[in-house]
């Protein structure tokens, strides 16, 4: 019962952390570190299928999965890239500081598809909203 | 108690559409996992045949006609098939025939409700 609005959530849930590794890798695109320290890695979430069932809907031909689950993981290494710029205040001798390796143009482009993907799962929701409300009306 | 207000081919259409529903959530919550295949729910055709086989044992429980079935859609180039178009036509189709579907109960129940009422 109203399974639909859980398995929809775990969509917007998906989306939204999605939104959030990116304002992370955004925030960091030009955070600095010394040659000597390990570079902001890039943050991506990685999705997964629930194939489990949600509980009521069991059929004879196999069953219907309960949304998406999801994990953080880094999406690019703690070399980073080393850029030459000796006027930097973390620069060392040889001149060269460690920039992450986040590519601005990639985090807009998944930016879209999180804000697309979110907005697809609420459509769901309102859809649901709108068959489990018919369904009430029944024997008013 | 059943007091046989819902026919038993509706009953199954409400279950059918509400799983077909679901499947269509599970879709796109999975709109961009990786190697992710689309799911359908198929119960029309099984429920008609067994609605026009004669001297059928009658239709018994929802889950007998439930079936899934993997999307045959083409792939993404992340080995994903899920088409964001294709499902929110038949989730908006899917509402609609609900909809049908619960009129039909509601006749019946609102023939009883006036014979309770006595008028």
């Amino acid at each position: 019962m109203l399974s639909i609005f859980g398995v929809a959530s775990t969509g917007v849930n998906f989306y939204r952390s999605s939104l959030d590794a990116i304002s992370h890798n955004v925030a960091n695109l030009n955070t600095v570190r010394a040659r000597d320290e390990f570079a902001v890695q890039r943050q991506v979430v990685v999705g997964s299928a629930n194939e489990s069932p949600a509980p009521g809907i069991v059929g004879a031909g196999g069953v219907v999965g309960s949304g998406v689950s999801f994990r953080v993981a880094h999406g690019s290494s703690t070399e980073g890239r080393l850029v030459y710029d000796p006027e930097h205040v973390l620069a060392d001798e040889t001149g060269y500081v460690r920039h992450p390796d986040i590519d601005l143009s990639q985090e807009m482009t998944d930016m879209i598809i999180a804000q697309r993907g979110y907005q697809a799962n609420l459509a769901v929701v309102q859809r649901a909203t709108e068959a489990y409300q018919a369904a009430l009306r029944l024997g008013r | 108690m059943d007091l046989g207000l819902v026919n038993p081919a509706v009953r199954v259409a409400l279950d059918g559409l509400m799983a077909r529903q679901e499947a269509i959530a599970h879709n796109v919550a999975n709109l961009t996992t990786p190697n992710f295949t689309a799911t359908n729910v198929e119960f029309e055709s099984e429920l008609k045949s067994a609605l026009e086989t004669p001297h059928a044992a009658g239709v018994a429980s929802t889950a007998d006609f439930l079936t899934t079935e993997a999307s045959g859609a083409p792939r993404q180039q992340n080995g994903n098939n899920v088409s964001l178009e294709e499902q929110t036509l038949l989730g908006s189709e899917t509402n609609l025939r609900l909809e049908l579907a619960l009129r039909a109960a509601e006749g019946r129940f609102n023939a009883v409700k006036n014979v309770i009422g006595g008028q």
